[in-house]
């Protein structure tokens, strides 16, 4: 991995610290109810701020998690074959969740 | 000049790559919470999104049973706290990366003044939600 995997891992963080606060935050904290219902969150995600921060939290959460997943191989010092497989595998999993969530929000979107 | 070295080289080692370290336990923990946010993420996403889109009934469903069962009301706590190290240890982190706080004194008490920090507040968040 280059430095500018690394430099983006760093800038996923930040803004995770951020976007990932405001999730929690709001789905959790500041909602009248015990339990979240459907038509709260169809209702978040009627707003534009709501759907941004959440498509970001999924962009910059999937990468961190990869790079993150890629970084604890690497210390672990696995050959060559192992760290493109392990690669092939994390960036499969990423895709996959990623169209799920990009999916799953554009239904409503639209 | 060589015996001075390999007293350095010793005296670094031994303050830094031994198991008693603070900052050995930071990061595995680091590690190891990184790794279950992770498995909790792709979760996660497969849950929330799947539920979504099979429509309002299901939806209430699965968030009814995620958010009021015994069980997932207990591992929402640890996932909160993981959530808490993971991110103020990552703040220590970024701060190393800006040269800040990277003397051996500062990175000790920075870990602990975060550490703190996290703890407080996953108290209250349990205090406040649960």
């Amino acid at each position: 991995m280059n430095a500018w995997a690394w430099l983006l891992q760093r800038i996923s963080a930040f803004i995770l610290l951020i976007v990932l606060g405001l999730h929690i935050w709001y789905l959790h904290f500041a909602h009248s109810g015990d339990v979240l219902h459907y038509s709260e969150i169809i209702k978040r995600l009627g707003a534009p701020i709501f759907i941004t921060l959440d498509i970001l939290l999924l962009i910059f959460g999937l990468y961190h998690a990869i790079y993150g997943v890629y970084a604890v191989i690497l210390d672990f010092g696995f050959g060559f074959k192992t760290r493109v497989v392990a690669l092939g595998l994390l960036f499969f999993a990423g895709m996959f969740s990623l169209g799920l969530g990009i999916y799953g929000f554009w239904v409503f979107i639209a | 000049m060589a015996s001075n070295e390999m007293a350095l080289s010793l005296a670094f080692k031994a303050k830094t790559q031994v198991w008693t370290t603070v900052g050995m336990w930071a990061w595995i923990l680091h590690r190891l919470t990184g790794l279950g946010l992770v498995l909790y993420i792709f979760i996660h996403i497969v849950l929330m999104s799947s539920s979504l889109l099979r429509g309002q009934q299901a939806f209430d469903a699965m968030l009814t049973l995620l958010m009021s069962h015994p069980l997932f009301e207990v591992l929402d706590r640890l996932l909160l706290g993981a959530v808490l190290y993971h991110g103020f240890n990552g703040i220590r982190i970024l701060l190393f990366d800006l040269g800040l706080g990277i003397r051996l004194r500062s990175q000790k008490v920075l870990f602990w003044v975060f550490m703190a920090i996290a703890a407080i507040l996953w108290v209250w968040s349990i205090a406040v939600k649960f």
